[in-house]
C-alpha cells in the first residue's frame, strides 16, 4: 500500500490485483459494514440520522483511512485502498459512504494537504479518532457549479477575520465540529480563501436541511455566518489560494463518489441476481426470463467498467500525491477522477434504476435497498461536480483551453 | 475395541440421559447400557434410569466425580467402555457432554460426531446428519466403526416406564484432575431460562424504541412466555441482555411456540430458532426471509398487530 | 510471561454463501474467506493475557496456502508469530485428525509453552471438536467454555457457564482452554498493524516437517466421512394473514387456538 514505485507501473498495466494486507484492511471494512447494515436499515425506514456510523467505524479506526501515521488514528492508506473501502461502505448506501467523503475526502484530507503544521496537530488527530467530525462548505444557496460566484464574504479586523453569508447543502454540515468554509475579502470576487470553522465559533450556526429527496440517513447542513469570527491562525494555505485549495479538494471528494458508486452498483448486481433467483413469476424463477437477464447483464457491465475507470484515477491520484509539485500528474490524475466519478455516478443511478425494475412492485419500496440506491445515489450526478461540469471539464482538456464554456 | 456391539448412553444431567434412552430404543442395535458416574450409591439415579428398554446400566462412584470435572468423567466413561464394548456411545449435548465426548473419542482412537441429527445404524455403519455454515447447510456425514456421537438436547421425548436393568459396577483408576473446582453459582430458581421455555417471544429491531419493547409484556404474560430477542437488539443497541440473544452466536431455542415480533430473520437468528415446534412471525416487510420459516404469519405493523393478537387471546382465553 | 498457543480456523464466510433452495444448491463461488468468528474471540484473549501478564502469543492454523490471509491478519490482531500447517495431505481430515495434526506440530516444534487457548468452535462446521481433542491429544488438563480468564503467576482462574450455572476453576499451567463468545470483543486491527504484521515470523509446517505420516490423516485417516451437503427443508405451514394489522392479528389468534398453542 506503499505503493510509490509500482503505481505507476499498475496504471501502466492495469493490473489491480489486490493484496493480502488490502484484503485484511478490506476484512475489517466488511466487518464495520455488517454491523451498519441492520442499522443503517432501520434509520433508513424511520428517515432519520444514522448516528451509529461514527462509533463504529471509529472502533474499527476507519476515520482517517488515508491521513498520515502521524495524527492520531490515522492509517496512511494510499488512495486505492481508501477507494476499496469506500467501494465496500458504498454497498451499504450513498448515505454511509456520504459521511467518509464529508468527514475524510474533503475534510481531513485537504486539511492534511494545506493545512500548517500546527492546525493539523490541533484537530487532525481529534478528527481521526472521531471526536471532532469534519465538513466542507464551498457550495452556497446561489453558488453550486460556479463557485466563482459565492458570496460568503470576510473581513480582517485586527488580528480575526469575520465571515458573513451562508453555506447550503453540505454533508455532515450540522454535525460537523470543524467545517472548512471558502469566502471572498468583503466586497472583492477574488482572493477567495479558506478558514477552518469550528462549531462553537460566535456567530456560527448550522441546521439539517430537511425533505431531500435521497439521503435520509446522512446529515446535510445548510450554515449560516454572522460575523462569525475566525482567529486568525484558522486560516487554511495562503490567503487567497482558496479556489485552488477547493479544486484540490473536489478531486479527493469526487474520487469518494466514484468509488461509493461502484459500490452502490455492485450492490444492486447482488440483489437483482438474488432476487431473480428467487422470484417466480409466469411458473418459472425469473432469472430464466431472458429481458430479467439483460438487466442483469448491463448492471454488471457498467459496474465493471465503472470499477475499472475508479482503480485507474484512484492509482493516478497515488501517483500525484507521491508527486505533489508535478503539474502534469496532477492534470492527468484530475481528468481520470472526473471521468470516473462522471461514469460512476451515471452507471449506479443506472444500476439501481434496473435492480429496480428486476424487483419489480417490491422495487418500489424502501424496504428493499434497491429503492434506496435509486434516490440515493442520483445525488450523485450532482454534487462534487454536477454531470455537465464534467463533461465540460473532460471535453475541454481534447479541445483546449479556449473552448472553456465560463471562463 | 473388539466385538463392539451395542449403545451406551450417558449424560450428566439424568433428564437428559431419559432423552438419551428414547433413541437408543429407537435405533434398536442391540443392548442399551446406560453409564452413570459420579460419588455415593446412585441409587437414586439408577432408579431412574431403570426404564423400558435399559438392559445394563453401568456404575461408576468415586468421590473425584463429584465435582463433575472433564478428566474423572472420562476416564470413567472410558472404563465403562472397556466394560460394556459399545459401537456407539451416545452423549447428552450439554456443555460437559461436549467437552467429554471428543475428550473420549480421542482416547478411543474412534470416530466423533456432534449434533447429530437423524441417526442412524446399519451395516456397522453409523450416519447422521449435521447443520453446518450456520445453519445453512445440512451435512450427511458417516463414521467407519464405532464412534462417540452428542445429541441436542430436548430432540427426544423422555423414556419411561420401568425395568430391571443389570447394574455392573465398574471399577476405574481415577486419576483427580488438576482443574480444581472452587465454586459454583447456580442459576437462581424460578427465572425460566429462555432455552427451557415452552413458549418464546422475541422481538427484533422492528421496534423503533427501547421503550417499545413494554408493548410485549401483554403478550408475555398471557402466554406465560420467555422474552427473546435478536442479535441488533442484543449485541449492537443493548436493549435486551444478550443471554437473551437467540441465534447462532446467542442461544438456541427449542420451544413450543415462538413468536417472532419485528424480527426479518437473518440466518444467524433462524439457526437458533430452527427447531421450534410452532413458529409465528409479525413483520411488515413481506419479504422478509422469516416469512419462509414460520407456520402462520401476519404482515403488518407490529404495533398494531401486538396490541390486538394480546387482547384477541385474552378474551378466547376469558381472562 | 505467559507462553500462550492459539489455533483458529480460516473458514469460507458463511453470511456469503449463496443458498439456492429450489434446487437444493449451496453456491460458495466467490464467497470470502475469513478468521472463524469464536477464533476471533481465542485469539483477542490470548493477546489480552499476553499484553497483561507479558509473554507471547503463538498463533496455529491447520489449512490451505489460502490461510496466509487470515494468519496476517491474525499477526495483525496482535499474535507475535504465526505457523501454519500446510500439506495437501492434511485435506479433508476429519476434526479429531486435524487436532491430531495440531498436537504434533505443538509436540514437535513447540513443546514449552503454559496455555493452548482455542475457540468452542468453528463457524462452519460447528463439531467443537478440535479443542477438546487436542488437550487430550496433548495430554494437559483442559477448562471448556470460559467466560473469563485470570492468570496469576503459574496458574488460571476461570469462568465456565454450564447448564446449572456458573462455575469457577482453577488449573496449573499448562492447561488448554477453550472459550465462549461472550468473553470479549475481538479488536480491529489497525492498517500499521497490518503492514508490519508482514514482518512477523510466519512458517509454513508440512507433514514432512511434522514427522506426520500421510497416511494417518486426511481423508484416509480419519474416521469420520462428509458424504453429501444439502439445503435444510423448511416444513412450516406459511399460512401468511395480510391486510389490516388489526384483522391479521385477530385472524392469527383463531388459528393459534385452533392450532392448540394457547391453553
Amino acid at each position: 500500500m506503499q505503493q510509490e514505485h509500482i503505481a505507476a507501473e499498475k496504471l501502466a498495466t492495469m493490473n489491480f490485483d489486490v493484496s493480502d494486507e488490502q484484503k485484511i484492511v478490506l476484512s475489517v471494512v466488511d466487518e464495520a459494514c455488517k454491523k451498519i447494515r441492520p442499522i443503517e436499515d432501520k434509520c433508513y425506514l424511520e428517515h432519520r440520522f444514522n448516528d451509529m456510523v461514527l462509533p463504529i467505524f471509529k472502533e474499527a479506526h476507519l476515520l482517517g483511512l488515508p491521513i498520515s501515521r502521524d495524527y492520531g488514528d490515522g492509517q496512511g492508506a494510499d488512495s486505492l485502498t481508501y477507494a476499496l473501502a469506500l467501494e465496500r461502505v458504498g454497498r451499504e448506501g450513498t448515505g454511509v459512504r456520504t459521511f467518509f467523503s464529508g468527514h475524510t475526502s474533503l475534510g481531513q484530507l485537504t486539511l492534511q494537504k494545506w493545512g500548517n503544521e500546527e492546525q493539523k496537530e490541533r484537530y487532525l488527530p481529534k478528527t481521526t479518532r472521531g471526536e471532532m467530525i469534519m465538513a466542507f462548505g464551498l457550495t452556497e444557496p446561489t453558488a453550486g457549479s460556479d463557485p466563482a460566484s459565492l458570496k460568503t464574504s470576510f473581513e480582517e479586523k485586527g488580528s480575526d477575520f469575520y465571515l458573513n453569508g451562508s453555506k447550503a447543502w453540505i454533508s455532515n454540515g450540522s454535525i460537523a465540529d470543524l467545517i472548512i468554509v471558502f469566502a471572498y475579502p468583503k466586497g472583492k470576487s477574488e482572493g477567495m480563501s479558506a478558514f477552518l470553522i469550528e462549531r462553537n465559533s460566535e456567530g456560527f450556526s448550522a441546521e439539517a436541511i430537511k425533505n431531500k429527496l435521497g439521503l435520509p440517513t446522512s446529515d446535510t447542513g445548510l450554515l449560516y455566518f454572522t460575523n462569525c469570527k475566525v482567529p486568525r491562525e484558522n486560516c487554511l494555505g495562503p490567503v487567497g489560494k482558496g479556489l485552488s485549495i477547493a479544486y484540490s479538494a473536489l478531486m479527493s471528494g469526487r474520487l469518494s463518489v466514484a468509488a461509493g458508486c461502484v459500490g452502490v452498483a455492485q450492490d444492486c448486481l447482488d440483489e437483482a441476481v438474488k432476487y431473480s433467483k428467487e422470484r417466480i413469476q409466469h411458473k418459472k424463477k425469473i432469472g430464466k426470463h431472458q429481458l430479467v437477464q439483460r438487466e442483469i447483464a448491463k448492471i454488471s457491465v457498467e459496474l465493471e467498467a465503472a470499477r475499472l475507470l475508479t482503480y485507474r484515477a484512484a492509482i493516478a491520484k497515488t501517483e500525484s500525491d507521491n508527486d505533489p509539485k508535478n503539474a502534469e500528474l496532477r492534470n492527468k490524475a484530475d481528468w481520470m477522477i472526473a471521468q470516473a466519478k462522471y461514469y460512476a455516478a451515471n452507471a449506479s443511478f443506472d444500476a439501481a434504476d434496473r435492480a429496480v425494475q428486476v424487483f419489480g412492485a417490491n422495487g418500489f419500496s424502501f424496504e428493499n435497498r434497491p429503492a434506496r440506491h435509486l434516490v440515493d445515489t442520483r445525488v450523485c450526478r450532482i454534487y462534487e461536480g454536477t454531470d455537465q461540469i464534467l463533461e465540460q471539464k473532460m471535453a475541454v482538456k481534447l479541445l483546449g483551453s479556449e473552448y472553456e464554456a465560463y471562463s | 475395541m473388539s466385538q463392539q456391539q451395542g449403545i451406551l448412553v450417558y449424560s450428566d444431567l439424568p433428564e437428559v440421559t431419559l432423552e438419551l434412552i428414547t433413541l437408543g430404543q429407537k435405533l434398536r442395535a442391540g443392548n442399551l447400557s446406560v453409564a452413570v458416574i459420579g460419588s455415593g450409591d446412585l441409587q437414586d439415579q439408577i432408579s431412574k434410569l431403570s426404564v423400558d428398554g435399559v438392559t445394563n446400566i453401568y456404575k461408576v462412584s468415586n468421590d473425584s466425580l463429584s465435582g463433575f470435572i472433564g478428566k474423572p468423567m472420562v476416564d470413567a466413561l472410558e472404563a465403562v467402555c472397556s466394560e460394556a464394548k459399545p459401537n456407539v456411545i451416545i452423549v447428552g449435548a450439554t456443555r460437559r457432554g461436549r467437552e467429554i465426548a471428543p475428550r473420549l473419542a480421542t482416547r478411543l482412537k474412534i470416530g466423533c460426531i456432534t449434533d447429530a441429527l437423524n441417526l442412524e445404524m446399519a451395516n456397522g455403519k453409523v450416519s447422521a446428519e449435521r447443520l453446518v455454515w450456520g445453519g445453512n447447510a445440512l451435512a450427511s456425514v458417516t463414521s467407519k466403526g464405532a464412534t462417540v456421537v452428542t445429541i441436542p438436547l430436548h430432540s427426544n421425548q423422555k423414556a419411561t416406564g420401568s425395568a430391571q436393568p443389570n447394574v455392573v459396577e465398574v471399577s476405574a483408576n481415577l486419576n483427580p484432575s488438576k482443574v480444581k473446582l472452587l465454586g459454583k453459582k447456580e442459576r437462581p430458581q424460578g427465572q425460566v431460562s429462555i432455552k427451557d421455555a415452552e413458549i418464546v417471544v422475541s422481538a427484533g429491531r422492528g421496534f423503533k424504541k427501547k421503550e417499545d419493547l413494554s408493548l410485549l409484556d401483554g403478550l408475555v404474560s398471557t402466554l406465560h412466555a420467555v422474552m427473546g430477542a435478536s442479535r441488533p437488539l442484543t449485541s449492537d443497541l443493548g436493549w435486551v441482555p444478550e443471554e437473551r440473544q437467540v441465534g447462532l452466536s446467542g442461544t438456541t431455542v427449542k420451544p413450543k411456540l415462538y413468536i417472532a415480533v419485528g424480527i426479518s430473520g437473518q440466518i444467524q437468528h433462524l439457526t437458533g430458532m430452527r427447531d421450534s415446534k410452532v413458529v409465528v412471525a409479525i413483520n411488515n416487510d413481506k419479504n422478509a426471509p422469516i416469512f419462509q420459516e414460520c407456520d402462520y404469519g401476519v404482515v403488518g405493523d407490529l404495533y398494531a398487530a401486538v396490541p390486538t393478537l394480546e387482547k384477541a387471546l385474552k378474551s378466547q382465553l376469558g381472562s | 510471561m505467559v507462553e500462550i498457543l492459539v489455533c483458529f480456523k480460516h473458514v469460507i464466510d458463511e453470511t456469503e454463501l449463496k443458498i439456492d433452495r429450489g434446487n437444493n444448491k449451496i453456491n460458495f463461488e466467490g464467497a470470502k474467506t475469513k478468521i472463524s468468528d469464536d477464533d476471533k474471540n481465542a485469539i483477542e484473549e490470548a493477546i489480552r493475557i499476553k499484553e497483561k501478564n507479558g509473554g507471547s502469543v503463538t498463533a496455529l492454523c491447520v489449512g490451505s496456502a489460502d490461510a496466509k490471509k487470515s494468519m496476517k491478519e491474525a499477526l495483525a490482531m496482535g499474535c507475535d508469530r504465526g505457523r501454519l500447517l500446510v500439506d495437501p495431505a492434511f485435506q479433508d481430515s476429519d476434526a479429531i485428525t486435524t487436532a491430531s495434526i495440531i498436537s504434533q506440530a505443538i509436540k514437535k516444534k513447540i513443546p514449552k509453552f503454559d496455555l493452548v487457548i482455542t475457540a468452542t468452535g468453528s463457524t462452519d462446521a460447528l463439531t467443537g471438536i478440535v479443542g477438546p481433542s487436542l488437550g487430550e491429544s496433548l495430554g494437559i488438563p483442559q477448562i471448556t467454555f470460559a467466560s473469563k480468564i485470570a492468570v496469576s503467576a503459574n496458574k488460571v482462574t476461570v469462568d465456565r457457564s454450564v447448564e446449572e450455572g456458573l462455575e469457577t476453576v482453577e488449573c496449573e499451567f499448562p492447561v488448554l482452554i477453550t472459550v465462549s463468545r461472550e468473553i470479549n470483543q475481538p479488536r480491529f486491527p489497525t492498517l500499521i498493524q497490518i503492514m508490519s504484521a508482514g514482518k512477523k515470523e510466519l512458517l509454513e509446517w508440512n507433514a514432512q516437517a511434522l514427522e506426520i505420516d500421510p497416511l494417518t490423516v486426511g481423508k484416509q485417516g480419519s474416521k469420520i466421512e462428509t458424504n453429501a451437503l444439502n439445503v435444510p427443508k423448511s416444513a412450516r405451514k406459511r399460512i401468511i394473514f395480510e391486510g389490516k394489522p388489526e384483522d391479521a392479528a385477530k385472524q392469527l389468534a383463531e388459528a393459534m387456538f385452533k392450532e392448540g398453542l394457547v391453553k
